[in-house]
C-alpha cells in the first residue's frame, strides 16, 4: 500500500467577477474544477500545463494561501477542513516549504540571506539565536552555499545560488512536503542542472515529497515519479511520468510532448509530424460544454462537445479523460 | 572605415571611473546650507552676539555692516526696534527647525503608520482609513492653520498643532501606495506562507522597504514647513512677536521696506534657502535612489 | 550557392558605465544568407540581445557604444550612414522584435493604428493604400478577421495574438532581415509551437532572414538554419544546426547539451556545469570559459583560441580542438 502523505480531493477554486459600483458578481472564474491527486511519501509529483490551467491555484490551496470552494486536502489522512486556524499553524504548516519561482522577488531584499532563511525558524519555534544561527550555517551548507556568506544581502548572490537559499529556507522546519512552483525556469539554462540535481539529492536524503508546478515537459520528466496534466482547471492525464511520457493516451498529452521534443529538420523529413493545436487556451470564466479541450483538438468528434468525460484508471494507475480512449 | 575615430574614449573612460560624491554639487549646496542652519538651531544662543529681544530704540534702523557709537557692530543691520537682525535670524533657525522636526516626527509616524495598515491589511480597513485621509486631504491646510490659530491663540504649540493636524495625510497616502506594491510582492507571500502574523509582515517586511521614498518626502517637507510657519508667522496666525520667527521678521519688515530693506531681506533670505535646499536634497536623493526604490 | 545578406565582421559593442567598461560584444563575426534562420543562443549577459541591438545601431546611448567592426547589409556598411540614413533602414530593411508583447505595444493605440505608423513612415502612402498594407500584413501573421482587429486595441487580444501583431508591425514594410529577440520565452509551449510554425511559413512566403535571438535550444532545432553559440560576449561555434546536435565541438555546447534534460530520453543524471556565467567587467585573460570547462589545459587559461574551422561552415574557437 502506497504511503500517501497528502492528497487532494476534488479540489475546486471558483474566484468571483466583481464590476461595478456595487461590485456585482457577474461570473465566476473557475481556476480549479475538480481535481483529484496523490502524493507519496519521498516522491514528486508533478501538475504540468500552460498559463489559465490552475495549477498555481492548486498549489496555493496546499500553501493554505487560499481556501477551496470545495474538496478536501488530506494531510496524513487528516481533513485539513477540520482543523482549526491555531491547529493549522501548529501542525501542518512547520511540515511545508515552498519554493517560487523569481529568485529575485522571493526574499526581502532588505533582510540578511541568514535571516531569510531564519524567518521560518523564528516565527514557528522558540529556539534562541545561538541554535538558530547553527540551523542556517547547517541549511547553507546542505544546499552548496558556504556559511561565511550569511551575512550577505540576496542581491550580492547569483539567481541560481538564490535559489539555493530558497531551497533552504524551505528546509529550515525539516518539512515533509515542499511545494515548488517553477522552480529552475527563471534561472540560465546551465544553472538549471545544479538545482535540479540538488533537489533530487536532498530528496533522496530526506525521504521529501515534492508537489512540482512546471510546463516545461523534459523538467518534468527529469524530476517526477507522477505527472498530473492539467487544462482548464481539471486533470486530461494522470499517471506515473514513464507511463506517461513513453504511451501518451491524451490528445493534449501528446500535443504538448510534439511541442516539447527537439525535432530537427532530418526528423521532419523523416516523417515525424509536429502537433500544432489551433486557437488559444479559451477563458476559465467560460469554459467549453463537455470535454474542455475539444474545442481545440485535433482528435475532436462530436460527443466530445456534450459529454464530459471522467478521469478512467485504464491500468497501472495511468488514467486519461477523454472518450476515445 | 574605423568608426573608432568618431568615439571620444578619454570621454567615456572617464565617465565609467567612479564618480566621488564630492564633486556633484547639487549634494554638496544643499547638504552645507541645511548642515549651517541645523548648527545655528543647535548653538544658537551662544553664536549670537546680542540677544534677539534686545531693545535698543538709539540704535534702530541701522543698515548692515553699521558700528554703533559704542563700538558695538551690526553685521546684517538693526530693525525697527533696534535689534540686531543677525541675532534675530539665527535665533530664528532654532524656531523654524524645532517646528521642522517636530512636525515631521508627528506627521510622518502617523501617515506612515496609517499607510502601512491600509495598504497590508487591504479592504475595509483600507478604506475607512484612506476615506479619512482624503477628507484631510480636502482641506486648505492654510485655512485650518487659521482657524485653529484663532481658536487656540497664536503661538509656538499652537503651529505645531496646525501643521500636523493635516499634515500626516500626504504621507498615509503615498505610504499606502507603496505598502499596496509591496503586498503582492513575492517575499511577502513567502512570508505569509511560513506562518507570519500581519504584525509581523508589517514591521519585517514592509516597513524596511517604504523607507527609502520615505526619506524623500521627509526631505521635501522640510522647505515646506518652514515655509508655512513663516506664511502663517507673516499672517499673525503663526507665533506673535517678539519672537524671531522668520516669517514675523519678515511681516514686522513691511512698514519699512523701501527705506531699511534689510530687515526683512535677511529672515526672507534665509527662508528662501533653507527651502530650496531642502528641495534640492529631496531630488538629489530620489534620483539618487530611485532605480533601487523598485527592488524588485 | 546562397547569396550573404548580412555581415558582421569583428563587432565590438562595449557599455560605459560608472562602474566599469562592460564589454557586451566583443569582437564576433557571422554572415547570415538570404532567405535564411540563423540562431544566436546563449544565456543571459552572453551578449546575443546587444548583438541585435547593434545590427540596428539601437544601443542606449551614451553608455552603450559600437567601438568597433563593420555591419555589412547587403554588401552597404551600416556603421557609414549617418542617423538620418539608419532611420530610414530601420523598419524597411531590418525590423526587430522584442519578448515583451505586453510593452511592444502601445496600450492607448488601436492594432491598425501602430501598424499604420511603420507602414506610412516608411513607404508614404495615401490612406486607402495604408489600410490594405495593414490588412495584408496582417494577413501574412495569419491572425484572423484582420478587418475587425485594426479597431482593437491590444489589452482585447490574447498573448498569442499580440505576438502575431506585434509580428505584423515588423513585417508590414517587407524588410529583408527580421531580428526576433526571444519572441516566444513568454509563451505557452503550444502556442510556441504555433508562433514557429507561423515563422516558418512568413519565411517562405515572403524570403526575409530572420536572425532568431533565444536561450532555447528547442526553438533553434526547429526553426534555425544554422546558429552561433555566445558566452560572455564572443561567439563559441558556429555550424548548421544538425551539425551542433549531432556532432557539438565546443566544450559549452556539449556540456549545455548534456545539462538540458531531454524529453526523448529518459536520460541519468544530469551533467551540471560548475559555477556561473562570469560577470562582464574585468573579464580573465584568455578563454572565457576556461573557468567552468570540464577539459581545461593551461593554455586556456592564458590565450585565447583563435577561430577554426574544422568542417565546412563549423567553426570552433578552442585550444582543444585543432
Amino acid at each position: 500500500m502506497a504511503d500517501v502523505l497528502l492528497e487532494g480531493r476534488d479540489l475546486v477554486k471558483h474566484y468571483p467577477v466583481r464590476k461595478g459600483l456595487l461590485q456585482r458578481t457577474v461570473g465566476w472564474v473557475r481556476a480549479v474544477d475538480g481535481i483529484s491527486f496523490t502524493i507519496e511519501r519521498g516522491k514528486t509529483l508533478s501538475l504540468v500545463g500552460e498559463s489559465g490551467a490552475g495549477k498555481t491555484t492548486t498549489a496555493k490551496q496546499v500553501l493554505l494561501q487560499e481556501k477551496p470552494t470545495s474538496g478536501t486536502i488530506f494531510f496524513e489522512g487528516e481533513d485539513l477542513n477540520l482543523l482549526s486556524r491555531a491547529q493549522l499553524k501548529k501542525e501542518y504548516r512547520p511540515r511545508l516549504g515552498s519554493v517560487q519561482q523569481n529568485p529575485w522577488s522571493s526574499m526581502d531584499p532588505r533582510m540578511k540571506v541568514r535571516d531569510v532563511i531564519a524567518e521560518p525558524l523564528v516565527v514557528n519555534t522558540k529556539q534562541n539565536k545561538q541554535e538558530i544561527r547553527s540551523r542556517v550555517a547547517e541549511l547553507m551548507e546542505e544546499v552548496g552555499l558556504d556559511p561565511e556568506n550569511a551575512g550577505n544581502y540576496p542581491h550580492e548572490f547569483s539567481g541560481g545560488q538564490r535559489q539555493r537559499i530558497a531551497v533552504a529556507r524551505a528546509m529550515a522546519l525539516n518539512p515533509s512536503l515542499v511545494v515548488l512552483d517553477e522552480p529552475v525556469s527563471a534561472l540560465d539554462v546551465s544553472i538549471r542542472a545544479q538545482i535540479m540535481n540538488l533537489l533530487k539529492d536532498l530528496q533522496g536524503q530526506y525521504n521529501l515529497s515534492y508537489m512540482v508546478i512546471a510546463h516545461n515537459l523534459a523538467t518534468v520528466r527529469y524530476m517526477s515519479h507522477t505527472v498530473a496534466i492539467m487544462y482548464l482547471g481539471q486533470i486530461m492525464e494522470y499517471g506515473e511520468a514513464e507511463d506517461l511520457f513513453l504511451n501518451p493516451l491524451h490528445p493534449y498529452t501528446k500535443a504538448l510532448i510534439s511541442a516539447s521534443m527537439l525535432t530537427l529538420p532530418e526528423d521532419e523529413e523523416k516523417g515525424a509530424k509536429q502537433i500544432i493545436l489551433p486557437g488559444e487556451m479559451p477563458s476559465p470564466m467560460n469554459p467549453p460544454l463537455g470535454c474542455r479541450f475539444h474545442t481545440r483538438c485535433t482528435e475532436a468528434m462530436p460527443e466530445c462537445g456534450q459529454t464530459v468525460p471522467s478521469l478512467r484508471d485504464v491500468g497501472g494507475g495511468h488514467k486519461v479523460a477523454c472518450i476515445r480512449v | 572605415m574605423d568608426t573608432t575615430k568618431f568615439i571620444d574614449f578619454d570621454k567615456l573612460e572617464r565617465r565609467a571611473r567612479p564618480k566621488r560624491i564630492f564633486f556633484q554639487l547639487t549634494f554638496i549646496i544643499p547638504v552645507v546650507v541645511l548642515f549651517v542652519v541645523v548648527i545655528l538651531a543647535i548653538f544658537g544662543p551662544l553664536l549670537a552676539p546680542y540677544p534677539y529681544d534686545q531693545i535698543n530704540m538709539s540704535a534702530r534702523l541701522l543698515p548692515p555692516f553699521s558700528t554703533e557709537d559704542g563700538g558695538a557692530s551690526h553685521l546684517l543691520g538693526t530693525d525697527h526696534m533696534g535689534r540686531d537682525v543677525l541675532s534675530r535670524v539665527i535665533y530664528g533657525a532654532q524656531i523654524s527647525i524645532s517646528i521642522a522636526v517636530l512636525v515631521i516626527f508627528i506627521t510622518a509616524s502617523i501617515g506612515t503608520v496609517v499607510g502601512i495598515i491600509a495598504g497590508y491589511m487591504g479592504g475595509r480597513t483600507d478604506a475607512f482609513l484612506m476615506r479619512i485621509t482624503d477628507i484631510s486631504l480636502a482641506f486648505p491646510p492654510i485655512l485650518i492653520a487659521i482657524l485653529l490659530a484663532a481658536t487656540l491663540g497664536p503661538g509656538y504649540w499652537t503651529v505645531i498643532i496646525a501643521l500636523s493636524f493635516l499634515g500626516w495625510a500626504p504621507y498615509a497616502r503615498l505610504i499606502r501606495g507603496e505598502a499596496l506594491r509591496l503586498s503582492e510582492a513575492d517575499f511577502v507571500a513567502q512570508a505569509r506562507i511560513i506562518g507570519a502574523s500581519p504584525i509581523r509582515v508589517m514591521i519585517r517586511h514592509i516597513f524596511p522597504n517604504i523607507i527609502n521614498p520615505l526619506i524623500i518626502m521627509i526631505t521635501l517637507a522640510v522647505g515646506m514647513i518652514i515655509l508655512t510657519e513663516a506664511v502663517l508667522s507673516y499672517i499673525g496666525a503663526g507665533i506673535p512677536p517678539p519672537s524671531p520667527s522668520w516669517g514675523a521678521m519678515v511681516e514686522e519688515g513691511r512698514p519699512y521696506i523701501d527705506s531699511s530693506w534689510w530687515i526683512s531681506f535677511f529672515p526672507g533670505a534665509a527662508i528662501g534657502l533653507v527651502v530650496m535646499a531642502g528641495n534640492f536634497l529631496g531630488d538629489w536623493l530620489r534620483d539618487k535612489l530611485d532605480p533601487r526604490l523598485r527592488q524588485i | 550557392m546562397s547569396k550573404v545578406l548580412l555581415q558582421v565582421e569583428d563587432l565590438r559593442s562595449y557599455f560605459f558605465t560608472r562602474k566599469g567598461v562592460v564589454k557586451a560584444v566583443d569582437g564576433i563575426s557571422f554572415h547570415v544568407d538570404e532567405g535564411e534562420s540563423f540562431g544566436l543562443v546563449g544565456e543571459s549577459g552572453c551578449g546575443k540581445t546587444v548583438t541585435g541591438l547593434s545590427i540596428l545601431r539601437l544601443l542606449p546611448e551614451p553608455a552603450g557604444q559600437i567601438v568597433s567592426g563593420e555591419i555589412l547589409l547587403d554588401g552597404k556598411n551600416l556603421m557609414e550612414l549617418d542617423k538620418k540614413e539608419m532611420r530610414r533602414y530601420r523598419g524597411s530593411e531590418i525590423s526587430m522584435i522584442l519578448q515583451d508583447p505586453m510593452t511592444s505595444l502601445n496600450p492607448v493605440y488601436t492594432i491598425g493604428d501602430q501598424i499604420a505608423e511603420t507602414v506610412k513612415l516608411h513607404q508614404g502612402l495615401r490612406d486607402e493604400k495604408v489600410t490594405e498594407e495593414v490588412i495584408s500584413a496582417l494577413r501574412l501573421l495569419k491572425i484572423p478577421s484582420p478587418e475587425v482587429i485594426l479597431g482593437n486595441y491590444p489589452f482585447q487580444l490574447s498573448g498569442g495574438m499580440r505576438q502575431r501583431v506585434v509580428g505584423a508591425i515588423a513585417m508590414s514594410c517587407h524588410p529583408r532581415l527580421l531580428i526576433a529577440d526571444e519572441p516566444t520565452t513568454a509563451l505557452d509551449a503550444t502556442i510556441q509551437a504555433q508562433y514557429l510554425a507561423l515563422f516558418k511559413d512568413v519565411q517562405k512566403e515572403t524570403g526575409v532572414s530572420i536572425i532568431f535571438i533565444t536561450h532555447d535550444f528547442g526553438v533553434v532545432a526547429n526553426i534555425c538554419n544554422r546558429v552561433a553559440v555566445m558566452y560572455a560576449g564572443k561567439i563559441l561555434e558556429t555550424a548548421t544546426t544538425r551539425e551542433i546536435f549531432k556532432d557539438p565541438k565546443h566544450p559549452y555546447t556539449s556540456a549545455l547539451m548534456q545539462s538540458v534534460p531531454r524529453l526523448d530520453k529518459k536520460g541519468g543524471r544530469l551533467y551540471s556545469i560548475k559555477g556561473q556565467p562570469p560577470s562582464l567587467r574585468g573579464l580573465p585573460s584568455g578563454c572565457r570559459f576556461a573557468p567552468r570547462c570540464p577539459v581545461v589545459k593551461p593554455v586556456c587559461r592564458e590565450e585565447e583560441p583563435p577561430e577554426v574551422e574544422i568542417s565546412k561552415g563549423h567553426f570552433v574557437s578552442c585550444w582543444k580542438v585543432k
